[in-house]
């Protein structure tokens, strides 16, 4: 039988967690939620030696207070779940530092094994650790390592079966605080022994330590005793006045003290430096990128580079996917009859979804943006840099995170920029954060985004592109601004960061980071979108043309096939309605062939009786000559029936029109109507913008939903794109009107449950109102402003 | 020559720090005035002082003498390594001057000036340098 052993992965940021993580489980990774909390719990298995290993990835903290929720989640994680090994990653070119959370696991008494990772760099830097010495020091197993190549994950492994092996009997560490704290510790940790108080999965005297370093979860714990919890706080009370008094220090900062003198007594037997005090070349490369003049500058570079990138390469491969769908449009247009059937599939299915997997490749090349600027700590030097302008807006240098992965650099997504918001500790900062990261342009916006700069600004993609970045930024953090005034007043809290060592990002890395998120959003519209798609398409759908209204369609149909049966001229070729089927039927095969300039399928076509007459049409429909050795009546025949075909066209145009506006969504999108025609919104783009609430992306689907459905030209595969173009309703204003409209309003309610989740619903209901008031203005403004330009028109 | 330059002169006797998380204000400034008129030139050419991290200048070393914060940001400050006894260096200052990125040992921190002015730094000061600030 196979053994079991569970092991959580732990350590600071930047200490390469998730680069061991990934050694070790390779492709085989989950991710879910803690309970109750949105923390990321990844986890994994690996197969070592007989051995089945559970690895848990916990989350990256520098401490284990009740500071933040990573710090609370890692701790419950470690005392409720109470995983045989805690495997922590210690950077062996910083380790005074990174010891510090390896000596809480030892406070708390898990059973603990460290991996001492990044060794090549600690001896690059002159740093040379004595592992045997570290581990009989400590009295823990140590491994040395480099995770990056994949040296050391095995020998890890072996250790954690070793020590599975030996059994695990593993006592608290004893270190003294000093007399005073100690004196104060001895007596906390007696009564909550004889009063049976507190939580027996803690230890007492870490119990203690955490009610002297003022931990609130665990004060609370101790508190439902009333008299003993009053004992306990008098001691703290006690001891607090007296280390002042004496030592001008709370007892929390002298724990912290005394905890870096154990650590540095131990770093200075088991630390061999050669060098103190040396610029490294992550300083040298600092001197430039954050310089005072150059830093600001490259930075706009490569946000602006990101883009271009993205658009400029990411355009070939959506290329193959429009076409790619509209053929399988076409496919099954030829084998599903004509009806309900038909229309699902093609309007319903492949329009929606397809029109959301087109622009992966976009997403995949701004995810791997992204995922170089995180992995090579890039990003930091960007909160560090712009700290001074978010503080000004009440926000935090770490919102920069949460509102670029929402889409500060396009193609972000809000639900994972409103989990990145778990950086931030001060709450108002964090729910400021949380209400504005909506207004970033998220991946799901970037498809309407393109159709509509496609269609009206297509000189000057990748500009408007940036416009409307630099505009989210400015909506999201004026908005930030007016809530840190009014509903979430408060002050700001420490912006204490690390800037990590820049780091090549490896492969594996950057490819786990994108093919993860892209995932996400692959995943996003397989589910929520496709069933959204078919929803939508149904309402449009349904309750349909009144049978009035049907017959009307029906008699003038028929009337229109009598007059072009009857007519003199094309009696030669076509005698009743079955020629006429056959007749409809080639032209459609032609105009599809020569579209496609299949000359093989217009050979075949070329033995059909009827094939001249066809020919003639396309000519003529096209706006050319059929050419003079054509015989007269021929061309005029051709000309009946394209004059047929047109008046038939235009009938189905109105009868479809008139159907959508009998569908549930033409209802709501009417009585909308009303509202938004200030902003040049008719009842369409109301029913795409309600779409829009399933998930942005949505809002092109059903788009293009509604604009097929009133367009039945077949010849005519354009985009939607070239359908707005040419739809005498559509300006530049009404699209840069859409544009700020799409940007602002409500969050998909993917991210309206997110934010509930990390708040409360009082709050997600006041995103969902705020942000519709603000679109609303704004768009607004946009419209009315611009028409009194004159602009646009 | 004006021997006690700002620099030198103005933090000496502020080493108690304010006494809750607020930056320094006025009152501190206006102390740093009088101590200035009142100073005397030390005795060797270089001297010991203790001054805010905030004013350091670009590329100053120092060793960190005490934490004057408390709660949060005390916490915040301590858990990233910054503890009384550690040799820091200033390397720099974002493009609008705050905040400041401090080398320690091993790693870089940023944190912003109303944080730094909570760490009190011991620096070296040649008596020389003073004369040249002005």
């Amino acid at each position: 039988m196979k053994k079991r052993i569970t092991i959580a992965l732990s350590g600071n940021p930047n200490s390469g967690k998730t680069t061991v993580f990934n050694a070790i489980t390779g492709a085989r990774q989950h991710i879910a939620n803690y309970p109750g909390v949105t923390v990321e719990k990844k986890y994994g298995r690996c197969i070592h030696k007989g051995y089945e290993i559970d690895v848990v990835d916990l989350p990256g903290t520098y401490s284990l207070t009740a500071y933040s929720l990573e710090e609370i989640v890692a701790r419950d994680f470690l005392v409720n779940e109470k995983p045989d090994f805690v495997v922590d990653i210690l950077d062996a070119s910083n380790l005074d530092r990174n010891l510090y959370l390896a000596v809480q696991f030892m406070e708390l008494g898990v059973p603990l094994i460290i991996a001492l990772n990044m060794v090549d760099v600690a001896e690059s830097r002159g740093i040379r650790v004595d592992d045997h010495r570290l581990s009989d020091l400590l009295d823990v197993p140590v491994v040395p390592m480099v995770a990056r190549s994949n040296r050391g994950v095995q020998e890890l492994l072996d250790k954690v079966i070793e020590a599975a092996d030996a059994g695990r009997q593993r006592s608290p560490i004893a270190i003294s605080y000093g007399l005073d704290i100690d004196q104060s510790l001895d007596e906390i940790e007696g009564i909550i022994k004889t009063s049976q108080l507190g939580d027996k999965k803690y230890p007492a005297r870490w119990q203690a330590l955490k009610c002297l370093e003022g931990d609130s979860q665990i004060r609370e714990l101790l508190k439902r005793d009333t008299n003993f919890g009053q004992q306990i706080d008098s001691i703290c009370e006690r001891t607090f006045r007296h280390t002042m008094n004496t030592l001008e220090e709370d007892p929390e900062g002298i724990i912290a003290e005394h905890r870096y003198g154990f650590i540095s007594g131990i770093t200075k037997e088991a630390v061999k430096r050669k060098i103190e005090f040396r610029l490294n070349l992550s300083d040298q490369i600092d001197k430039v990128l954050t310089n005072r003049i150059i830093g600001p500058v490259l930075m706009m570079a490569v946000l602006y580079g990101i883009y271009l990138l993205t658009f400029w390469v990411g355009e070939v491969p959506v290329g193959w996917f429009e076409v790619f769908f509209d053929k399988l449009k076409g496919l099954v247009s030829s084998v599903v009859p004509e009806g309900n059937l038909q229309s699902l599939i093609a309007s319903g299915i492949i329009d929606g979804v397809g029109g959301v997997l087109g622009f992966v490749p976009i997403i995949i090349f701004m995810f791997f943006a992204i995922a170089i600027m995180e992995d090579s700590g890039y990003m930091a030097r960007v909160a560090y840099m712009l700290d001074r302008v978010l503080r000004w807006f009440g926000l935090h240098g770490n919102s920069v995170m949460a509102l670029i992965v929402s889409g500060g650099i396009s193609g972000g997504c809000a639900v994972p920029g409103v989990l990145a918001t778990r950086t931030l500790r001060d709450t108002r900062e964090r729910i400021a954060t949380l209400l504005v990261t909506p207004f970033m342009n998220c991946g799901a916006k970037l498809p309407i985004f393109a159709v509509l700069i496609g269609a009206f600004f297509s000189e000057h993609k990748a500009r408007m592109m940036f416009i409307l970045t630099l505009l989210s930024w400015a909506f999201a953090l004026l908005a930030a601004k007016i809530i840190r005034f009014t509903v979430l007043r408060g002050p700001k809290t420490p912006f204490v960061m690390e800037l990590p060592p820049y780091r090549v990002p490896t492969l594996q890395g950057l490819l786990i980071h994108t093919g993860e998120r892209t995932w996400h959003y692959i995943k996003k519209a397989g589910t929520v979108i496709l069933a959204f798609s078919i929803l939508m398409w149904a309402m449009m759908t349904f309750p349909g043309l009144p049978e009035k209204d049907a017959k009307f369609f029906e008699n003038r149909r028929i009337d229109f096939k009598q007059v072009l049966l009857d007519s003199s001229d094309i009696k030669t070729w076509v005698k009743d309605e079955e020629d006429l089927a056959e007749l409809n039927g080639l032209y459609y095969s032609y105009a599809r062939a020569a579209s496609e300039a299949n000359l093989a399928s217009l050979r075949q076509l070329e033995h059909r009786s009827l094939f001249e007459v066809v020919r003639a049409a396309s000519l003529l429909e096209h706006g050319k000559s059929p050419g003079s050795e054509i015989d007269s009546m021929l061309v005029s025949a051709a000309h009946q029936y394209i004059q047929f075909r047109s008046k038939m066209i235009e009938l189905e145009r109105q009868e479809q029109q008139v159907a959508l506006k009998h569908t549930m969504a033409g209802w709501i999108g009417q009585h909308l109507e009303g509202i938004t025609k200030p902003l040049g919104f008719d009842y369409r783009v109301n029913i795409a913008l309600i779409g829009g609430f399933a998930a942005k992306e949505v809002i092109v689907s059903t788009l293009g939903t509604a604009y097929s459905l009133g367009d039945v030209a077949l010849d005519e595969t354009g985009s939607l794109s070239e359908r707005l173009k040419k739809d005498p309703n559509w300006n530049p204003l009404q699209a840069f009107s859409l544009l700020i409209f799409t940007m602002l309003y409500v969050p998909c309610f993917v991210t309206v449950i997110s934010i509930q989740r990390e708040s409360s619903w009082s709050w997600a209901g006041f995103s969902v109102a705020f942000n519709l008031v603000a679109a609303y203005l704004v768009a607004l403004v946009v419209r009315q402003g611009g028409e009194a330009l004159g602009l646009g028109l | 020559v004006n021997l006690y330059g700002q620099a030198c002169g103005e933090s000496v006797w502020a080493i108690s720090g304010p006494a809750n998380n607020e930056a320094p204000g006025r009152a501190d400034e206006s102390r740093a005035f009088w101590t200035k008129i009142f100073m005397f030139p030390g005795v060797s050419t270089r001297m010991k002082k203790v001054i805010r991290m905030r004013e350091m200048s670009d590329k100053q070393k120092g060793i960190i003498k005490k934490i004057s914060a408390s709660g949060e940001m005390s916490r915040r400050i301590r858990e990233m390594g910054l503890v009384p006894e550690v040799q820091i260096q200033i390397q720099g200052r974002a493009p609008l001057k705050d905040p400041v990125a401090v080398k320690l040992k091993d790693f870089t921190l940023t944190l912003r000036n109303n944080e730094a002015s909570h760490i009190l730094v011991e620096v070296e000061v040649a008596d020389s340098s003073c004369s040249k600030i002005e």
